[in-house]
């Protein structure tokens, strides 16, 4: 079960690199999420709309309506230039983090 | 049956609930839900499951709408976008060029609007005036709030209670002995009016005084030359206010110069004072030391004359209520007085709370002060009423405004803003028209209050900000209702067309326009038995001829020189009689007991006004004998051993034939008809009239009618022959009889102004309010008009609903205006009595002008022709 907060803060990185794939809409976005994380990730789903405003209103992502095959219009959101800067930056926080963390969880060489 | 769209359509709506969900974004939620309901009915759950399921993924509109208000609240106030800004500097400007621009082109109704409340402000701010100088008397004095004045309170055998100020001298010093929470007491009396010379400068000072040294230190009147603490110590010292001292002296110093008192004694000026405060209520013009008291015949050793007004300075701390009491039992114990108590008056409360006190000086009455200050409050509610008829009756010519403006945005707050904008506008250019004015009302006010009030009393920061609060004040009551009710107009309704006024709103201004003709009324009533009542005090027949009559005050060694004086006098063909007395009709001094007559049942005793008089004041007064002779030179005995009566002194003592009874030691000679010895306040009791010549104060003369000017003059001459050391002074009679009744004139006076300022507010409102309802009817004239009514029937229309305003004011007004002036004329004895006349007057008055004012609308209504109004749409 992932924390709260974690789920809060990572909630923006993952988008911005589900979009860094190519743009999206909201509920394949959850829908992919889901499926990478095997269901672990859950997001309720109302609650991405805000975020996505949030980060259309911080210039990471823009939006449009598109009707795809004449279906109904969907609204596609995708990362703009300071965006993928900032997905790069939170990459490297991300790795930075995980790599400290590992490097404390290994077994210790004891010096004799 | 599940129906997918329907639900949705349902579900939607919570959404729609909240403001936070801008353009597209429940699109964005439905489209969620549809693609979840999509995926769900894959994987095989029934429609209905499948819905309910996503409406659960989705979460509830109430959480998602916070999350998105979140990302909008701006960081300032945290206000979204969506909202309008508090403040829109861009509309104020618009605010107020419409604002201009409604008073500009509705110049009828801003005009009596602005007019009115100018009206109403300006004799609120006069009024403020006056309270607060009434409420700043003796203020000046530093130890105000310590120093108090002893009221003795003496009941006498029948329950009555009289309280007075004048105590014995031994009350003062025994005060300051026995009670350490004394710090300083001074006694203090006006001795009158004395002659004062300073070789051949010769004067009457009307008022000169006699204190203890301390007075000039408990108080704080500036003195200009000498030494406070030590100017009143030498028996033989006198203390002038500048203007004596220059009168006297000229350029001179007057330090330790002499003057010299009734021909008598010589005293030494030892300070002087720099005038007294107008707004003092012990005043006085010289001083001088108590220790001289006995040369004016006052007394400075006894337990039993009451004459001085004795002061004290408490120490800080002390209760004056519970020190009060403590005298209160030590006084009667050591003076024997049993049926008299004590209390402490604090200073500043003389001058307005002494309406119980039986005391010669004319004093202000708190009721008074309250009287005026409600007539001008309204005065100015009448204002605020015109304001809030006539905005709310012209709402029909500002609804599309209103209708617009809240349909781009405007919230109610802001048009209720707006308008009570509009409110203070007009309120504050009232105020300044009111301000202006005020240079001119103050010296009509001045003459109308016999108060000195300046300009200079309107620059205090108390002031100005009273000023402000009477500008809030003003505005929020004349704007407020006119401002929630416009602001409440719906826009839908407005623009469709379909604007009718409500019924509600028509009928509050008719309750008012009644209300304020109900003031009216009460208001001319008020004046017109005032007036009356006056008429009444002059054409009453006193019982003596007060026309014609001198009053000459006799001085010194003068009073012996009465024989030769009158006799000097009496060659002059145009004087006809002359008598000397101790007191004019009408404003006798003295009362005595009478202890002794026949018939006298036990224990009964009879209270006399007493006046001591010579043979010629019947004469000389007009007063006819009732039986029996006045003084006659040629009586035998001695003429101080008989006594003349009035007519209700035999009644009270119970004589058939009065004449030679004796009455304590005297004979009664004659019975007088009825005269009044005091003013017409109060009943005319018995009254005694006793012959002694060494009691004498006044001549009075009795001159020609006509020959006034003549008579004057040739009485001056014989006065500077015989009388030379005295200065030659006269006063009428009749004038100072009048002044008996210059309060209550006063009263009528500015009664009479208010009634005229609400008169013509009311019915500035009533010109408004009907060409406002003329003009709403203009169709329906020209309609009856073809159809054949005439002028007057249309006119007579028109003015049946406002004759129905009146009757109903009347109706409210008439029993309120009877009770109120029952209780005012209660306060006279002698008074008129409230006639069906005054009212029927009144209302007829009312009703008059009211008609008049109306038929300036309704004659060009009437006669306009019909085609004008039936042409247009």
């Amino acid at each position: 079960m992932i924390s709260k907060t974690l789920m809060a803060a990572s909630t923006r990185p993952i988008i911005l690199a589900i979009l860094s794939r190519g743009k999206d809409y909201g509920y394949n976005i959850i829908q992919r999420v889901k499926n990478i994380s095997g269901g672990s990730i859950e997001w309720s789903d109302g609650m991405l709309y805000p975020v996505m405003q949030r980060m259309e209103l911080d210039r990471l992502i823009s939006s449009e309506w598109i009707s795809v095959d004449g279906g109904r219009p969907r609204h596609y959101y995708r990362i703009t230039d300071d965006g993928r800067q900032a997905l790069e930056a939170e990459l490297s926080s991300w790795q930075k983090i995980l790599n400290t963390m590992i490097h404390f969880s290994q077994p210790q060489l004891v010096k004799e | 049956m599940f129906e997918l769209e329907k639900e949705i359509k349902e579900w939607k709506k919570e959404f729609n609930k909240y403001e936070s969900f801008e353009d597209g974004l429940v699109v964005d939620m439905e489209l969620h839900l549809r693609d979840a309901f999509a995926s769900l009915l894959q994987e095989g759950l029934s429609a209905e499951d499948a819905f309910h399921k996503a409406v659960g993924q989705v979460g509830t509109a109430d959480s998602i709408a916070r999350e998105y208000r979140k990302n909008r609240e701006l960081a300032l106030d945290r206000r979204t976008p969506w909202r309008p800004a508090r403040f829109m500097p861009a509309l104020a400007w618009n605010y107020l060029k419409i604002a201009l621009r409604k008073i500009k082109r509705q110049k009828g109704f801003s005009i009596i609007n602005i007019a009115g409340l100018a009206v109403g402000l300006c004799s609120c701010i006069m009024i403020l005036l006056w309270v607060q100088d009434e409420m700043n008397y003796d203020r000046f004095h530093v130890n105000a709030g310590a120093i108090h004045r002893v009221i003795v309170h003496a009941t006498d055998p029948g329950g009555n209670v009289e309280s007075f100020p004048a105590l014995p001298p031994n009350l003062g010093p025994a005060l300051k002995a026995e009670f350490p929470e004394v710090r300083q007491m001074a006694r203090f009396v006006s001795v009158g009016q004395q002659i004062v010379a300073n070789g051949e400068k010769i004067f009457y000072e009307k008022n000169v005084s006699l204190c203890d040294p301390e007075f000039l230190q408990i108080f704080s009147f500036p003195l200009r030359r000498g030494d406070a603490k030590s100017a009143l110590f030498d028996p033989h010292a006198i203390v002038l206010n500048e203007a004596a001292a220059i009168k006297y002296f000229g350029k001179e110093d007057p330090l330790g110069k002499t003057l010299r008192l009734n021909n008598r004694g010589d005293y030494t000026v030892s300070g002087i004072l720099a005038g007294i405060p107008e707004q003092s209520s012990i005043s006085f013009d010289i001083l001088l030391p108590f220790l001289a008291a006995e040369d004016f015949g006052f007394p400075t050793q006894t337990w039993d004359r009451f004459s001085y007004n004795t002061f004290v300075l408490l120490e800080a701390g002390v209760d004056a209520r519970q020190l009060g009491e403590k005298i209160a039992l030590q006084f009667s114990r050591v003076s024997g007085h049993t049926s008299m108590t004590l209390s402490l008056q604090p200073l500043p409360e003389i001058h307005l709370h002494s309406s119980h006190i039986l005391e010669g000086e004319e004093r202000c009455n708190i009721k008074t002060v309250f009287l005026f200050s409600i007539l001008a409050l309204f005065v100015l509610l009448m204002a605020c009423i015109n304001y809030l008829n006539l905005t709310t009756a012209q709402g029909s010519s500002r609804g599309k405004e209103i209708a617009l403006r809240k349909v781009t945005g405007a919230r109610w707050e802001e048009i209720a803003g707006q308008f009570l904008g509009e409110s203070m506008l007009q309120t504050g250019l009232a105020m300044i028209i009111a301000l202006l004015s005020i240079p001119l009302c103050l010296p009509l006010f001045n003459s109308l209050s016999g108060k000195n009030i300046s300009l200079s009393q309107l620059i205090s920061p108390a002031t100005c900000g009273l000023l402000l609060g009477f500008l809030l004040i003003t505005g929020l009551l004349a704007g407020l209702y006119p401002a929630l009710y416009l602001a409440s107009l719906k826009p839908a309704a407005v623009l469709k067309g379909n604007f009718a006024q409500s019924a509600g709103g028509s009928r509050l201004r008719k309750l008012l326009v009644v209300f304020q003709f109900s003031m009216t009324l009460m208001l001319i009533i008020g004046s017109l038995t005032v007036f009356r009542q006056m008429q009444f005090f002059k054409t009453r027949p006193l019982g003596f001829n007060k026309d014609h009559v001198l009053m000459l005050p006799l001085r010194g060694s003068l009073s012996g020189q009465v024989a030769s004086l009158k006799a000097e006098i009496l060659r002059d063909s145009s004087i006809t009689s002359a008598s000397a007395a101790s007191d004019p009709a009408m404003m006798f001094r003295t009362s005595i007991t009478i202890e002794k007559w026949e018939g006298q049942k036990p224990g009964e005793k009879m209270e006399c006004d007493f006046v001591w008089c010579d043979e010629d004041y019947s004469k000389t007064y007009g007063i006819e004998m009732a039986q029996g002779q006045f003084f006659a030179k040629t009586m035998n005995g001695s003429l101080t051993d008989k006594i003349v009566i009035n007519e209700t002194a035999v009644r009270a003592l119970g004589f058939d034939s009065p004449i030679g009874k004796r009455l304590d030691d005297r004979e009664i000679i004659g019975v007088v008809k009825d005269f009044p010895a005091h003013s017409l306040h109060t009943a005319i009791g018995p009254v005694a009239m006793v012959y002694d010549p060494a009691k004498f104060r006044y001549l009075f003369v009795k001159i020609k009618p006509g020959d006034d000017t003549t008579a004057l003059a040739s009485l001056a001459r014989t006065w500077k022959r015989v009388a030379q050391d005295y200065p030659f002074e006269f006063a009428f009679l009749d004038q100072q009889i009048d002044n008996l009744y210059h309060s209550d004139q006063k009263m009528g006076g500015v009664i009479n102004v208010f009634t005229l300022l609400a008169l013509l507010i009311a019915n500035l409102g009533l010109l408004g309010m009907a060409s406002y309802l003329i003009a709403r009817r203009r169709k329906e004239i020209g309609m009856r008009k073809v159809l054949g009514a005439s002028t007057p029937q249309i006119m007579a229309m028109l003015s049946r609903e406002f004759v129905k305003w009146v009757a109903l004011a009347s109706l409210l007004a008439c029993p309120l205006a009877f009770y109120l002036m029952n209780q005012w004329l209660r306060s006279f004895a002698y008074r008129v009595s409230i006639g069906i006349g005054e009212f029927i007057l009144s209302i007829t008055l009312t009703l008059l002008i009211a008609l008049l004012t109306i038929s300036s609308q309704s004659i060009r209504a009437a006669r306009a022709n019909p085609v004008d109004s039936l042409r247009c749409e």
